[in-house]
Formats: structure tokens, C-alpha cells, sequence
């Protein structure tokens, strides 16, 4: 077991006892990554924040169910991507456009302002964000077990086999799903890889 | 460097950077495999490009928020032991619950048979008692009920005759 899933499972021990400052600190550390499979699973930033909300506070309610054997963030992003595919579930059957929802024709100043970290010129910025948004329209059009396998793999360092176990699939299959989900996003997004105006080549 | 190995340094060209010697190991695969050059780019831009996704919007008082939303459960959850009861049944997967439910059943079952058991005892009880109370004569003793029954009658008939022969 590596040292920061030993530093995991050592606050959710703390947690265990009912100390709320090791919670705050494993909220702290994972909320981006959570943040980020849920808001590019389901591309809403207001109910992807309060699902992510919800994953942790299921995390305070079960921490007592919390075994040491298992590695927390797997542990963390499963309970993750079961919300996901609830909220998937809940969609399908009651259809509603959010208003908070990214609309990429849409030319309205976002609803929710938040700090931007990131610092670009206006043309970089631009490109930065065509970039972004062509991917995340790919990943978004991947299905959900190919898309999550990509997106934990680069997010948390997660290997194969909790990625695996996060998708309750064998190790091959997972390693199929990252391959096909890679394959998918390449043949989409093909002319801008092969444009190479978005990067320099190192070899 | 065959196709598997090359395979092998693209799987973890995903995850991280590659060390100086397996870049020069790629570049001499690509030199003799000029054919691969193009996946190799594709590969590389891709893996990249994910890289700096950026991150999701979130709020920067999250954590803060989170810690009130744990509070606030915590305090409207402690009178609700039965929901919490509740919550925790739904939780539990269906193998759990059908193992409950057997349990559940089998209890109220042997609740009802001892329940049975009980009623049963209770009567047999009572009609001992009566039994005991009301005690009926033995069959032997009523074999000859009739002819002492009728004993009175003959032997008013014979002290008739006495008195008539004494007078």
C-alpha cells in the first residue's frame, strides 16, 4: 500500500472516531477529482457541486463500513460514479433542461462565477478553449464505463486493476474500455491531433 | 523494440512521462517504423490534450459547505433513529434483504407456533381443573345404579307382606 493511500486510510480512521478535521482534509484533497468525473459525466456545474456534496457526505455516513484493505480513493470514486449513474438513471426517466447546463452556443455570461486560476493570452485562450471544448464533447459522447475508465486513469492514478474494480469489470475488460475509448476519441477528434496547431512535437 | 513493447511505452506514455532512455528507445522504433509515426503523434497529442483539461468549476467554499451539509444531517438525523434504520435497510443490497426478510418471517412464525403452543397448554391446564373439580364416579361403582335404585321400591313391597302375616 502506497503512502498516501496509507495517509487515506489513516484519516478515515480519524473519520471513524468522528474527527471532522480528517474528513475536512480528505474533502480537501479529493474534491477537485471528484468534481472533475462528475462534471464531465454529467456537464451541469451546479448539480455536478451537489453530487459531489452528496459523495462525500455518504463518505461521513459510511466511513464506519470503511475497510483499511481498500484503497479509499477507489473506495471514494465508486461511490462517485454510482451517484453518476443514478443521476444518469434519473434523467433518462425525468428529462429537463438545467439552467446551469453548458451550452456552448451560448454566448450569455455564465450563471456561476468562479476564480480562474489559469492565465492566457487572448489567442491561446481561444485555442485553449476550442481544445476544450472539442474533447470534452468527445468524452462526453464516449460511453459512461469507457469515459470513466479515461477519466480516472489520467485523473487519480488509479491502476488498471482499481479502475477495474471502480467499474466492477474484470481487468481486461477495463483495459478494452480505456483502449476503445481511446480509439474513439482519436478517430473524433483526428483533424485537430493531426493539425498539430495545438502542440509541439517532442520525438 | 517490437510492436509489443512499443504498446507497452504508449500505455505508459498515458499515465506519465517517459524517462530519456525509453524516448530514445520510441525514436529508434519510429525510425524503423516510420508507419507508426502518426499514431505515435495522435497518441501523444491525446494524452496531452486530457492532461490539461481543466479543472471543473467549484465552488471555493465547498469543503465549508460540505462540513455544514454533514452538520445538518447529523443534528436531523439523531431523533430519526427509525428513518436511519430505514435509510440503512434500503442500503443494503437484495441478497441482504431477502435474508432479512426470511429472518423476519421465520421469527413472526415461531412467535405464532409457541403463541399456539401457549393457548393449548392453557386449555389443558383448565380442563384439569374442572376435571378435578367436578370428579365423576368410577364405571364399576355404576354397574349396579339400576337394581339400587330400585331397591327402595321392593323392599316397601316386603315389609307390606311382613305386616300383613304378623297381623
Amino acid at each position: 500500500m502506497s503512502a498516501t493511500c496509507d495517509q487515506d486510510a489513516d484519516l478515515m480512521l480519524r473519520v471513524q472516531k468522528g474527527d471532522t478535521a480528517a474528513f475536512e482534509e480528505l474533502v480537501d484533497k479529493y474534491k477537485q477529482p471528484v468534481m472533475n468525473l462528475i462534471y464531465r459525466t454529467i456537464r451541469d456545474a451546479t448539480e455536478a457541486e451537489d453530487l459531489a456534496q452528496q459523495v462525500f457526505l455518504q463518505v461521513y455516513k459510511a466511513a464506519n463500513r470503511y475497510r483499511v484493505s481498500a484503497k479509499f480513493s477507489t473506495w471514494l470514486f465508486t461511490i462517485a460514479r454510482n451517484l453518476c449513474l443514478n443521476e444518469i438513471r434519473r434523467r433518462s426517466r425525468h428529462p429537463a433542461e438545467s439552467l446551469d447546463a453548458v451550452r456552448p452556443d451560448s454566448e450569455d455570461e455564465p450563471m456561476r462565477q468562479y476564480e480562474d486560476i489559469r492565465t492566457f493570452s487572448a489567442s491561446e485562450q481561444m485555442l485553449q478553449n476550442e481544445l476544450t471544448e472539442k474533447i470534452q464533447k468527445a468524452l462526453e459522447e464516449l460511453p459512461e464505463n469507457q469515459r470513466t475508465a479515461i477519466l480516472l486513469f489520467r485523473e487519480q492514478d488509479l491502476s488498471y486493476e482499481e479502475i477495474s474494480e471502480v467499474l466492477k469489470c474484470s481487468l481486461s475488460a477495463t483495459k478494452s474500455l480505456m483502449h476503445r475509448g481511446r480509439e474513439t476519441l482519436k478517430q473524433k477528434l483526428k483533424p485537430y491531433l493531426r493539425s498539430g496547431a495545438w502542440q509541439k512535437p517532442t520525438i | 523494440m517490437n510492436q509489443l513493447d512499443y504498446n507497452k511505452l504508449r500505455e505508459i506514455a498515458w499515465r506519465q512521462k517517459l524517462t530519456a532512455q525509453q524516448e530514445a528507445e520510441i525514436k529508434a522504433y519510429l525510425a524503423n517504423c516510420p508507419e507508426a509515426r502518426p499514431d505515435w503523434e495522435e497518441e501523444r497529442i491525446l494524452t496531452q490534450s486530457l492532461a490539461q483539461l481543466p479543472d471543473a468549476p467549484l465552488a471555493f467554499n465547498f469543503t465549508a459547505q460540505v462540513l455544514q451539509a454533514v452538520k445538518r444531517q447529523e443534528a436531523e438525523a439523531s431523533p430519526a433513529a427509525v428513518v436511519q434504520w430505514w435509510q440503512r435497510l434500503r442500503s443494503l443490497g437484495w441478497g441482504y434483504r431477502s435474508a432479512l426478510a426470511a429472518v423476519v418471517l421465520g421469527a413472526g412464525v415461531l412467535s405464532y407456533q409457541q403463541h399456539l403452543n401457549l393457548s393449548r397448554e392453557e386449555l389443558a391446564v383448565s380442563i384439569a381443573t374442572v376435571s378435578r373439580v367436578a370428579a365423576l364416579p368410577r364405571v364399576t361403582g355404576l354397574r349396579d345404579f339400576d337394581t339400587i335404585q330400585h331397591l327402595d321400591d321392593v323392599v316397601a313391597v316386603i315389609d307390606t307382606k311382613l305386616l300383613a302375616a304378623l297381623q
